[in-house]
C-alpha cells in the first residue's frame, strides 16, 4: 500500500514537472513571437538597428537560427543604406553565426556569397577611409556587387513544437514518409496537413498555413495513449510497400514505417515490385514496441510494353509463361534475357529473345502476319495417301499373281513364259514401286509443306527507353526527377 | 488389322522385287515366243517344223511358216531354253508368195533346207535350200494343182498334189534342178487305175507311202521316183488298206517298234466333210499292210506329229478349236502313247495354255524337234510358238 502511494506521488510530481517545463517553453515562444512581430515592423519601417535588437530579443527567448539570419539581414540593409562598415561587420558576424547553428541550411550558398560580398565591401570601405577621401564610413555608395545582392528580406519561420519533443512530423500524407521531428523550425510554403506521432501518445492531426514573412507557431501538447502498442517496420530495400492485416486495402505506407497499433495479433507484408514478399505475424501487447525487419530479395526491373495491330486479340507469354491474356501488354519484368512469344489464332506467332535492361522500358510493336493456307499440304497428303493405297493394292495384286504363277510353275502344266500374267505382274510390281515411291515423295513433300514456314514471318519494331530517377534541386523544389532517354 | 499390316508389308516387299517375274518366266518349262516385230506376215506359225539335229547338238531350231505376206523364219532355242528369232525375211529368197493359207506346210532338215509349200496358189511351190545336194537355192517348183503333201525322201523333195489337167501328175520329185512329174495310181482299178489324191506322204528306207484323201494307204518303191514318166502311171506295190478318210489332208508317220513297222494315219478334221480320226496300220510286211486296232475318233484334230520320248512313242495331236474351260477356241494338244503296236485311245497328257485367250488356236500346228539332243514338243498357236521342255511324258530337257 505504501509502495502504491509512493508511486502515485512520483507520477504526479513528474507530470507537474513536465507540464511546468512545457508552460515555460510556451511562454518563451510567446515572448519570441512578440519580439519577432516588433522586429518585423521596425524592419519594414527602415529602423534596422531596432529591428536587429528585437530579433536578438526573440533569439534570446527562443534560439531559432532563423532569428540570427534576420539580425544579419537587418545590419546588412543598414550597411547598404548608409555604407556603414560597422553594420556590415555585424551583418557578417550574424550571418556566420546563423550558418554555424544551421550548417545544413538550404540557403547556405546564398548566405556564404553574401558574406563574401560584404567582406569585400568592408575592405573597400576601409580602404576608402584610410585614403582620407571622406568623412568616414558613410560617405561611399554601395558597390555594384552589393547592389547585385538586392534588398534582403527577413524570413518568416514555421515552428513546430510538441510536448514531449522528438515526435515524428508528417506532411500531408504518411505515405510520403516522415518529414521531421519536433522541435522543428524552418520554411515551408502553402497550406499543409500536419500529422504528428509519437510512441505512446495520441496522433495529432492539424492544418498549418505558412507565411514567409511571419513567425508561425504550432505548439501541441500530446496526450498519452497508454492502451496502444507501437510497431516499427523496416526493410533492406527502402521505400518498400508496407501492408498491415489486409492487403486488399492497399499499402499503408513505405518503409521505414512506424505507427501506433492496437494490441493483438497482426500480419505485416513488405513488398516491392521485382522483389520477394516478406510476411510476418506478431502479437503485440499494449504499450509494447515491436520491430519488423523484412529482408526481401529480387532483381531490378525493367518495363516491357507490347503493342501492335490486332494485339487486343493476341496472347503474350514470356519465358513460356502467360504474361498478358490479351494486349496491349505493359508489365515490369526482371532485367535479363527473356523470350517473348505473341500468339494469335490464325496468325503466325512472333517470338523473339530480348534483353530487358533495368530501369528501361522496352517497347515492342508487333506486326503479325496471317498464317498461310495449308491446302497444299492437305492436297499432298491426299495424293500421297492415294498413291500409297494404290501402291499397296498393286503390290498385293503383284504378290497374288506371283503366288499363282509359282504354284502353276510347280504343277505339271506350268504357264508359258509369255503368259500375260508375267508381264502383268511385272507391271503391277513396277507400278506399285512407282506408286509407293511417288507416295513417299509426296508424303515427304506434304510433311515439308506442313513444317515449312511459308510467307513472311511476323515481325516487330523494338525500341528501348531508359527510365531513371535522379536527384534534382531547384529554387522552387527539391526531390527526385524522372529522366527518359531513347 | 495385323493381317492387313502383314499384307501391306508383304506387298511392299513383293513390289520391290518386280524382277522376280522375270525369274519366274525363266523358271517355267514352257516357252512362248511371240511373233517377232520383223515378221510382216499377219499369221505367225501356221505351220512349224522342228529340225532333226544331231544328238550332240545343243539347243534346237524350229522353222516357222507364216501366212498373209507369206514367209518363214527360223527360231533358235538356245541351250538355256531362250528362243531367239534368227531372221524374218530370209525365208523366201528371191521368190514371193503373196499368200500362204493356214494349211501351208514346211519341212526343215535343220541344216539349211527349207521347203515352203503353198496350197493356196496353184502351181507354186517354193523351195529355199541351203543344202546343195538336195535342192537348188531359191528354187521354184511349178505344180499343176494344189500341193497337199510333202516329204523329204533320200535327198529329194516329194510333193503330192491332186492330179488334174491333160497331162495328169500327182507326185513331183525334185533333186538339184531336176523336177520329175509322176502319176501314182491305186493300181487296183481294173483297166484304168485311178490316180491317188495324196493327203500325206512319208518314206521309210525303201518305200514311199501315200495316205490318200480317200483314206487308203499305198506303198511305192522309192526307185519309182527316179523312173516315173509323165503319162505313164505307176501302181503301188502294196495291197490296199483303208483307214479314215482325210479329205482335209492328214498326217502320215512311219514308225518302228522292234522288228515291227507301223504307219500312223491321222485324218485331219473338217467340220464339213469329215471328223478327225487316227488309225494304226501294221506295215511290217509291206506288201500286205494290216489295220492294227480300231479307228480312234479325234474330232477337231488339225495337226499331228510323232516322236520317241525317253524310249516311248508319242503321237502329238493338235486341237486348235477345243475350248479350255469357258475359253472357246483356246486349243489343246493331246499326247497319246504308242506302244506295243497300239495307240492309247485316251490321251496320256493334254497340253494347254493356262491363261490362254479365246480363239488362241493352240495346237494349230505341232511338231517335235531335237533340243539339247532330246526331243521336245513344239506347238503353234495364234502368232505364238510354244516349246515344251517338259511334260508328264518326258523329263525336263
Amino acid at each position: 500500500m505504501k509502495t502504491r502511494v509512493l508511486f502515485a506521488i512520483c507520477v504526479a510530481v513528474a507530470m507537474l514537472a513536465t507540464t511546468s517545463a512545457f508552460g515555460q517553453s510556451a511562454d518563451s515562444l510567446k515572448k519570441a513571437q512578440a519580439s519577432f512581430d516588433t522586429a518585423q515592423s521596425e524592419y519594414l519601417a527602415g529602423k534596422f538597428d531596432e529591428a536587429a535588437a528585437r530579433f536578438q530579443e526573440a533569439y534570446a527567448a527562443r534560439p531559432f537560427p532563423q532569428f540570427l539570419y534576420n539580425v544579419g539581414a537587418s545590419f546588412h540593409m543598414k550597411g547598404k543604406r548608409t555604407s556603414d562598415v560597422a553594420a556590415y561587420r555585424k551583418a557578417v558576424e550574424f550571418y556566420k553565426r546563423y550558418l554555424a547553428e544551421e550548417p545544413q541550411a538550404q540557403d547556405k550558398a546564398n548566405v556564404e556569397k553574401a558574406i563574401g560580398v560584404l567582406d569585400d565591401e568592408i575592405k573597400r570601405l576601409d580602404a576608402g577611409a584610410g585614403s582620407g577621401s571622406g568623412s568616414g564610413a558613410t560617405a561611399a555608395a554601395p558597390s555594384q556587387e552589393v547592389q547585385n545582392l538586392g534588398d534582403v528580406k527577413v524570413r518568416g519561420l514555421v515552428v513546430i513544437v510538441t510536448e514531449p519533443q522528438n515526435a515524428t512530423i508528417y506532411l500531408d500524407d504518411k505515405k510520403k514518409g516522415p518529414f521531421a521531428t519536433t522541435p522543428w523550425s524552418g520554411s515551408i510554403d502553402g497550406e499543409h496537413k500536419l500529422i504528428i506521432e509519437k510512441r505512446g501518445y495520441k496522433v495529432v492531426e492539424s492544418t498549418i498555413s505558412a507565411d514567409p514573412t511571419k513567425l508561425v507557431q504550432f505548439v501541441s501538447s500530446m496526450a498519452q495513449e497508454d492502451y496502444l502498442a507501437w510497431v516499427e517496420i523496416a526493410s533492406n530495400i527502402p521505400k518498400s510497400d508496407v501492408f498491415i492485416d489486409d492487403k486488399s486495402i492497399g499499402a499503408v505506407g513505405s518503409s521505414p514505417w512506424s505507427q501506433q497499433i492496437k494490441p493483438g495479433k497482426h500480419t505485416f507484408w513488405i513488398s516491392k515490385e521485382g522483389y520477394d514478399e516478406y510476411t510476418e505475424t506478431i502479437d503485440i501487447a499494449p504499450g509494447e514496441t515491436k520491430a519488423v525487419k523484412g529482408t526481401i530479395k529480387g532483381s531490378p526491373l525493367g518495363k516491357i510494353a507490347i503493342t501492335g495491330y490486332g494485339i487486343e486479340d493476341s496472347q503474350i507469354a514470356i519465358d513460356g509463361k502467360l504474361l498478358c491474356e490479351r494486349g496491349p501488354c505493359l508489365r515490369s519484368v526482371p532485367q535479363g534475357d527473356h523470350v517473348i512469344l505473341v500468339t494469335r489464332e490464325g496468325w503466325k506467332p512472333y517470338e523473339r529473345r530480348i534483353t530487358i535492361e533495368a530501369k528501361a522500358e522496352t517497347q515492342i510493336k508487333v506486326t503479325l502476319v496471317p498464317k498461310p493456307s495449308r491446302s497444299d499440304a492437305v492436297v499432298a497428303y491426299v495424293v500421297g495417301a492415294i498413291f500409297g493405297g494404290a501402291g499397296i493394292y498393286l503390290g498385293l495384286q503383284a504378290n497374288q499373281l506371283h503366288d499363282d504363277l509359282n504354284k502353276e510353275i510347280a504343277s505339271a502344266h506350268p504357264p508359258a513364259s509369255n503368259d500375260s500374267r508375267f508381264l502383268k505382274g511385272k507391271i503391277y510390281a513396277i507400278a506399285a514401286d512407282a506408286s509407293l515411291a511417288i507416295s513417299a515423295i509426296t508424303l515427304v513433300t506434304a510433311v515439308y509443306y506442313t513444317l515449312r514456314d511459308k510467307g513472311p514471318p511476323s515481325t516487330a519494331l523494338i525500341d528501348a527507353k531508359s527510365v531513371t530517377l535522379v536527384p534534382e534541386i531547384n529554387t522552387n523544389y527539391a526531390g527526385l526527377g524522372m529522366e527518359v532517354h531513347w | 488389322m495385323k493381317k492387313l499390316l502383314f499384307l501391306a508389308a508383304t506387298s511392299l516387299i513383293g513390289a520391290c522385287s518386280w524382277s522376280q517375274f522375270d525369274d519366274l518366266s525363266d523358271t517355267t518349262t514352257v516357252r512362248g515366243t511371240e511373233k517377232p516385230d520383223g515378221i510382216k506376215a499377219t499369221e505367225y506359225g501356221v505351220s512349224i517344223a522342228g529340225a532333226t539335229l544331231p544328238a550332240e547338238t545343243s539347243g534346237g531350231k524350229i522353222a516357222i511358216l507364216s501366212s498373209g505376206s507369206g514367209n518363214y523364219s527360223t527360231l533358235a532355242l538356245d541351250p538355256g531354253g531362250i528362243a531367239q528369232d534368227l531372221g524374218a525375211n530370209e525365208t523366201l529368197g528371191a521368190h514371193t508368195i503373196d499368200s500362204v493359207t493356214a494349211k501351208g506346210t514346211v519341212l526343215f532338215d535343220g541344216v539349211g533346207q527349207v521347203v515352203l509349200v503353198d496350197n493356196s496358189n496353184v502351181g507354186t511351190v517354193v523351195a529355199v535350200s541351203g543344202s546343195p545336194d538336195a535342192l537348188s537355192l531359191d528354187q521354184q517348183i511349178p505344180t499343176p494343182a494344189t500341193p497337199d503333201a510333202t516329204a523329204f525322201a533320200n535327198g529329194q523333195l516329194v510333193v503330192g498334189v491332186t492330179s488334174s489337167g491333160a497331162t495328169a501328175a500327182n507326185i513331183f520329185s525334185a533333186k538339184g534342178t531336176a523336177v520329175r512329174s509322176c502319176l501314182f495310181t491305186d493300181g487296183t482299178t481294173s483297166g484304168a487305175p485311178a490316180a491317188v489324191a495324196p493327203a500325206a506322204v512319208a518314206i521309210d528306207s525303201s518305200m514311199l507311202w501315200v495316205y490318200t484323201k480317200a483314206g487308203d494307204l499305198f506303198g511305192y518303191p522309192l526307185t519309182a521316183l527316179d523312173t516315173c514318166v509323165v503319162g505313164t502311171p505307176t501302181g503301188p506295190t502294196t495291197a490296199k488298206v483303208s483307214g479314215p478318210a482325210a479329205t482335209n489332208n492328214g498326217h502320215l508317220a512311219i514308225i518302228t517298234e522292234g522288228t515291227s513297222k507301223y504307219a500312223i494315219l491321222t485324218a485331219y478334221d473338217t467340220a464339213a466333210t469329215s471328223i478327225g480320226a487316227i488309225q494304226l496300220v501294221n506295215i511290217t510286211t509291206a506288201a500286205t499292210p494290216v489295220l492294227a486296232g480300231s479307228v480312234i475318233s479325234a474330232p477337231g484334230v488339225r495337226a499331228a506329229a510323232y516322236d520317241t520320248f525317253d524310249g516311248s512313242g508319242v503321237l502329238v495331236l493338235g486341237y486348235p478349236g477345243r475350248a479350255n474351260g469357258s475359253t472357246s477356241g483356246a486349243g489343246a494338244v493331246d499326247l497319246h502313247t504308242v506302244t506295243g503296236g497300239a495307240i492309247a485311245a485316251t490321251a496320256s497328257d493334254t497340253l494347254q495354255i493356262p491363261n490362254g485367250d479365246s480363239n488362241h488356236l493352240f495346237g494349230r500346228a505341232v511338231t517335235t524337234t531335237r533340243y539339247n539332243g532330246q526331243p521336245i514338243v513344239v506347238v503353234a498357236a495364234d502368232n505364238v510358238v510354244y516349246s515344251f521342255y517338259q511334260t508328264s511324258l518326258y523329263a525336263k530337257r
